[in-house]
């Protein structure tokens, strides 16, 4: 279940000297580097303000950084074109800590979104995005309109919507922060799966019982720089 | 049994809905409303011109003025025969027709009433000359010629007043044109800080697309095919609105045209020209927001 398990050599994501400063604000970050590896599974923790968010949408290329370089799947996202950006956005799944659906669609077209910005059939749509509802158990709500969703179905559609396209990359941000525990540990069974099958991980949380949990290398940002934590290796009975 | 699923053809962005469409669709009613006036006014004019061209170039009238205790018929008669010769023998003349006195009481009947007996009134006689086509008529000089053995008679060039009246017209075709554009630019203004305002409302979705991995492509063919449709409908209630107030315009220029303005006519091709505005409304407010949308995101994320 170690994330070194999974790892190959290639870095899916490589930051080097990254700082991020909005406007003439001080620095939120302050030259990071820091190296995904593909089929690597991280937490990412730091306090609220600590950089998590700005960290995670230069991961999602929403977020270009003040200075230094950024390369994703090979490619430095500061000369990429558009469109190889949007192409790009297709291989990552993010999970908003406010879920960011579209509220006045329904489930099952939020979950359809990523599929029809790729151009995908319509028959090919229905039948992925129905299986998945039917997993996270929101298949009998498929029609109804996010904005009367309660916060653990909307958690679960930002989830399915993430995963859909079968991510290189999975983002989340407080995943299980919104749901009951049986679900959470559904959720994060998922991830694993998803890890396991070689979709590289980063999830963003505040939870030390999930951290502890699950024994993965963490990214800690505080004072603006960042640390990584490894995996804590666990003595067996007979050590 | 299986859910069934309602929505399936949704458009992401609720663009139906937004304050910035609703205007849209009001300014492209007005713009369409006010290019189609411009538009058949600079055809009516033009059609006017030309039935004003058609009709009085190469031709001129000659009056010949009734002398002071004139009652000899037979006087009148010779007067009237030297005149007509004179023309005759021009080479240029192509024909000399004596206007009759039907066709005088109708033409004085705008200012006297239908049922009034011109003749005792002091008319001229009036002879309408048509020229041969091409033919170099010196007026001056046939004027002159005249007066020497008809001082009674004198020739009413329709020329100085048909220049005056076709530079008037295309001065007024001008004016139409510059409106046309005017209107146009106006119209593609209009959508372009349309759409801007749309996808200042609506940034928040177009982030989470940008996020989901949609091209500018996908945003911008959201936003064309709502300005398709708001252009066919504002421009189909524009255009019609346009024909009913050309319509009322064009029934009250019957009874002034009598003589005047000649007919107010639009050919077949300038009515299909009309009619087919809201199509043409529709493919400008679609290539226009399509690359209104391009262009602005090019500046986002």
């Amino acid at each position: 279940m170690a994330a070194d398990r999974n790892a190959g050599t290639e870095p899916v994501v490589d930051m080097q000297n990254v700082s991020i400063r909005y406007g003439t604000d001080p620095e939120v970050l302050s030259d990071i580097r820091l190296s995904l590896e593909k089929g690597s599974f991280h937490f990412l923790t730091g306090k609220s303000g600590a950089g998590k968010t700005s960290l995670l949408s230069m991961m999602y290329l929403a977020l270009k950084p003040s200075s230094g370089t950024v390369t994703v799947f090979g490619t430095n996202i500061g000369f990429a074109s558009r469109d190889a950006m949007a192409l790009m956005r297709r291989r990552i799944g993010v999970v908003f800590q406010d879920f960011r659906l579209l509220e006045h669609l329904s489930a099952y077209d939020n979950v359809a979104v990523p599929l029809k910005v790729r151009g995908m059939k319509e028959s090919e749509i229905e039948k992925r995005v129905r299986e998945l509802l039917r997993w996270v158990e929101l298949e009998s709500s498929m029609n109804k309109i996010c904005s009367t969703l309660s916060g653990g179905e909307k958690q679960r559609v930002a989830i399915a919507r993430a995963v859909i396209n079968r991510p290189e990359i999975l983002l989340a941000d407080e995943p299980t922060g919104n749901v009951d525990d049986d679900i959470a540990q559904k959720l994060m069974k998922l991830f694993v799966e998803m890890n396991r099958l070689g979709t590289t991980v980063v999830i963003a949380t505040h939870s030390q019982e999930l951290i502890n949990q699950y024994n993965y290398p963490r990214i800690h940002l505080e004072n603006k720089s960042l640390k990584v934590f490894p995996a804590l290796r666990r003595l067996s009975n007979a050590e | 049994m299986q859910n069934k699923i309602k929505l399936n053809h949704v458009s992401e962005l609720p663009l139906k809905k937004d304050q910035a469409n609703l205007f849209l669709e009001a300014v492209t009613a007005v713009m369409v409303f006010l290019f189609s006036i411009a538009l058949a006014g600079y055809m009516l004019v033009d059609s006017m011109a030309k039935n004003w061209q058609n009709g009085i170039s190469g031709t001129l009238t000659v009056q010949i003025m009734p002398l002071p205790g004139d009652t000899d018929s037979q006087e009148k008669s010779l007067r009237l025969n030297k005149v007509i010769t004179f023309f005759e023998n021009q080479p240029a003349v192509e024909s000399v027709i004596l206007i009759s006195e039907t066709q005088k009481e109708r033409l004085m009947s705008p200012w006297l009433g239908q049922d009034v007996d011109i003749s005792a009134l002091p008319l001229p006689e009036l002879l309408d000359v048509h020229l041969k086509q091409g033919a170099d008529f010196d007026y001056e000089k046939a004027a002159q010629a005249l007066k020497e053995i008809a001082p009674f008679a004198s020739i009413d060039n329709h020329n100085v007043w048909l220049h005056r009246l076709l530079d008037l017209a295309s001065s007024i075709q001008t004016l139409a044109l510059s409106v046309l554009w005017m209107v146009l630019a106006v119209g593609v203004f209009s959508i372009f800080y349309a759409v801007c305002t749309s996808l200042g409302i609506h940034g928040q979705i177009i982030e989470i697309l940008h996020i989901m991995g949609a091209k500018d492509d996908y945003i911008a063919r959201q936003y064309a095919r709502r300005g398709f449709l708001i252009g066919l409908i504002s421009g189909a209630i524009g255009t019609a609105a346009a024909l009913s107030a050309f319509w009322w315009l064009h029934h009250s220029a019957v009874y002034l045209s009598a003589g005047l303005l000649g007919s107010l006519d639009i050919s077949s091709g300038g009515w299909l020209l009309l009619l087919s505005l809201p199509l043409w409304a529709a493919l400008l407010s679609t290539a226009t927001s399509y690359w209104a949308v391009r262009r602005t995101l090019r500046k986002i994320m």
